[in-house]
């Protein structure tokens, strides 16, 4: 049996606080073990907390460490202000910049995309080692990522996901997660394709990624999204992983991967990261192409 | 050539909805002046998404087809990647609808159309002359009613061809063709471009969009007889017979069209039919 480790939330866990944990995961210091979370003298919890501890979740999930939570009652911190917002998006935030560490939005109205996507530039611009580096790449997969959640999750009529953008720069790493709690990509696709009925959840998100595959029939919508997202990852020698379902789909080094997952997960996280190094420096433009059909 | 710059239009790079404002402008262009051709330049374009070039020249080549898309409009002043982008995306979608085509089987058409009186009139008309070539045509033996007898026939159908005429088609048509995308069948839908309705549930790999207008219907009744011919496994796929299957080939085409001609003429008088009524 897995040991588990408990860990206590104080009253006002700042990011330092969440920081810690995320290093300790990324040291393997709790690998074999289970995160068990104390919320009972929680009382308060910031934007960039509830970012990091999203962090936390898919680094957990990756690793395979079990996370839960201590026996909780109905009246908790947790139970009536963190998990609403973990478990759906951030209703109260409509566009939010955090200058510091990391930008956070809500996706729920596909009109505010490109807004959104300026806002992204402009805390992507905040940093000094992304100044000059050509950010093309991240705007497209943020608009794709972005209208892909409000075309699939409009179904449900609820409110849609979350993206979360993080900058370690002494890394030089840059993290995107982008979350929403749809029905899940599996279910889409087995619901779309009889031919993955019996096949496993991971099958069917690594299907999603194919090229022309789609299962909305809106107008000019062709299948591109994740493609799309997985075509970037690979030309900059990035990581994916895409949780949904039972399904795990990772890219690791060009590399597809795909596994099931003991634990079921509601609706679906992708969580990109990359190599800040990896990217081309900007450069002046030279419009004299002619497109050949 | 009408010059266009993709600035002056929008904003949006990066998604089909900015894109569509684009493809539909070049649209009206074409529409408005059709002896010129459309030269769009994307001066001042960093970068965009393919999801852009969906709703920017994908809807084009939905619509009007890829010759005429080619021969038509061209792209100029874009940077390297823009190019990229936009020539990738339109040449893996011209190949995605080549291989549905030259993968369909096409012994036994179902076709369903969303006029009943149309309907009974054109399966006799092509009956008569398909069965004499081998190529069968199932009849819907309850036309304008979703019936069991429907639903079996539909199920040996090899393709499904819907003709979606009217704003206010029947929702048997609509039944009957979701029915044959839920049995896995290969469907070609010929649909007036006026016409806003989509299949509710659709998979781009079962089915294929085909518009038209008067102008151009028998255009596209020429093309569909050319890939449904080119895929009949008994011409096909005959081995050292290239000149009876050259004979046989022609010899059908020739009946097709001599089809497509009778159905034009049909189109055109429920057309003015309907005119007269208004």
């Amino acid at each position: 049996m897995n040991p588990v480790i408990s860990i206590a939330i104080p009253g006002k866990a700042d990011k330092e606080f969440w920081h810690s944990i995320i290093d300790s995961i990324r040291s393997d210091k709790f690998n074999s073990a289970s995160i068990q979370f104390d919320w009972s003298a929680c009382t308060q919890i910031d934007d960039i907390s509830l970012c990091l501890l999203l962090n936390i979740i898919v680094e957990c999930e990756s690793r395979k460490i079990r996370i839960f939570n201590a026996p909780l009652n109905p009246d908790s911190f947790y139970q009536i202000k963190v998990y609403p917002l973990i478990s759906f998006p951030i209703n109260n935030l409509d566009t939010n910049e955090i200058k510091s560490h990391a930008f956070v939005t809500a996706v729920n109205d596909d009109e505010k995309a490109l807004a959104r996507v300026e806002l992204m530039k402009k805390f992507l611009g905040n940093h000094e080692l992304l100044r000059n580096v050509d950010t093309s790449a991240l705007e497209i997969i943020f608009a794709e990522l972005y209208m892909n959640v409000c075309q699939h999750s409009s179904l449900a009529e609820i409110e849609n996901g979350m993206v979360l953008i993080s900058v370690d720069e002494s890394h030089g790493l840059l993290e995107m997660v982008v979350s929403d709690i749809g029905v899940g990509i599996p279910a889409n696709i087995k619901e779309a394709f009889e031919a993955f009925e019996d096949e496993c959840d991971a099958k069917a998100i690594a299907y999603a990624t194919e090229d022309m595959v789609t299962t909305r029939n809106t107008e000019q919508n062709y299948g591109r999204g994740l493609n799309t997202l997985k075509t970037s990852v690979v030309s900059l020698n990035g990581e994916l992983d895409i949780f949904s379902g039972n399904g795990h789909f990772s890219i690791r080094s060009g590399n597809e991967n795909h596994m099931e997952l003991s634990c079921y997960h509601n609706g679906t996280q992708i969580r990109l990261l990359f190599d800040l190094s990896n990217f081309e420096m900007r450069s002046k433009s030279d419009f004299s192409e002619e497109v050949n059909f | 050539m009408t010059q266009v710059r993709a600035k002056d239009l929008t904003d949006d790079f990066l998604t089909s909805k900015g894109g569509l404002v684009i493809g539909k402008q070049i649209e009206n262009l074409l529409k408005l002046n059709p002896a010129e051709d459309v030269e769009l330049s994307f001066e001042g374009v960093e970068h965009l998404a393919p999801s852009f070039v969906n709703g920017a020249f994908l809807y084009l080549i939905d619509n009007y087809g890829d010759d005429y898309f080619r021969s038509r409009i061209k792209v100029i002043n874009s940077t390297p990647d823009v190019a990229k982008t936009i020539g990738g995306s339109v040449r893996t979608y011209i190949e995605h609808q080549k291989q549905f085509f030259s993968l369909l089987k096409t012994d036994k058409v179902f076709l369903v159309v969303d006029n009943k009186e149309f309907d009974r009139n054109l399966a006799i008309k092509l009956g008569e002359i398909s069965n004499s070539k081998g190529f069968v045509l199932l009849k819907n033996p309850t036309p304008g009613n979703f019936s069991e007898q429907t639903q079996g026939v539909l199920k040996d159908a090899d393709v499904v061809i819907g003709v979606l005429n009217a704003e206010s088609q029947s929702s048997v048509f609509i039944k009957e063709m979701e029915y044959a995308l839920g049995l896995n069948k290969q469907c070609i839908v010929l649909q007036r471009r006026s016409i806003n309705q989509r299949l509710s549930t659709a998979s781009l790999s079962r089915i294929q969009v085909l518009y038209y207008d008067d102008s151009d219907f028998l255009e596209l009744l020429a093309k569909l007889n050319k890939i449904l011919l080119s895929n009949r496994n008994d011409i096909v796929h005959r081995p050292n017979k290239s000149m009876e299957r050259k004979e046989e080939t022609t010899t059908a085409v020739v009946a097709f069209l001599a089809i497509a001609v009778l159905v034009a003429i049909f189109f055109a008088l429920i057309s003015s039919e309907e005119n007269r009524k208004k």
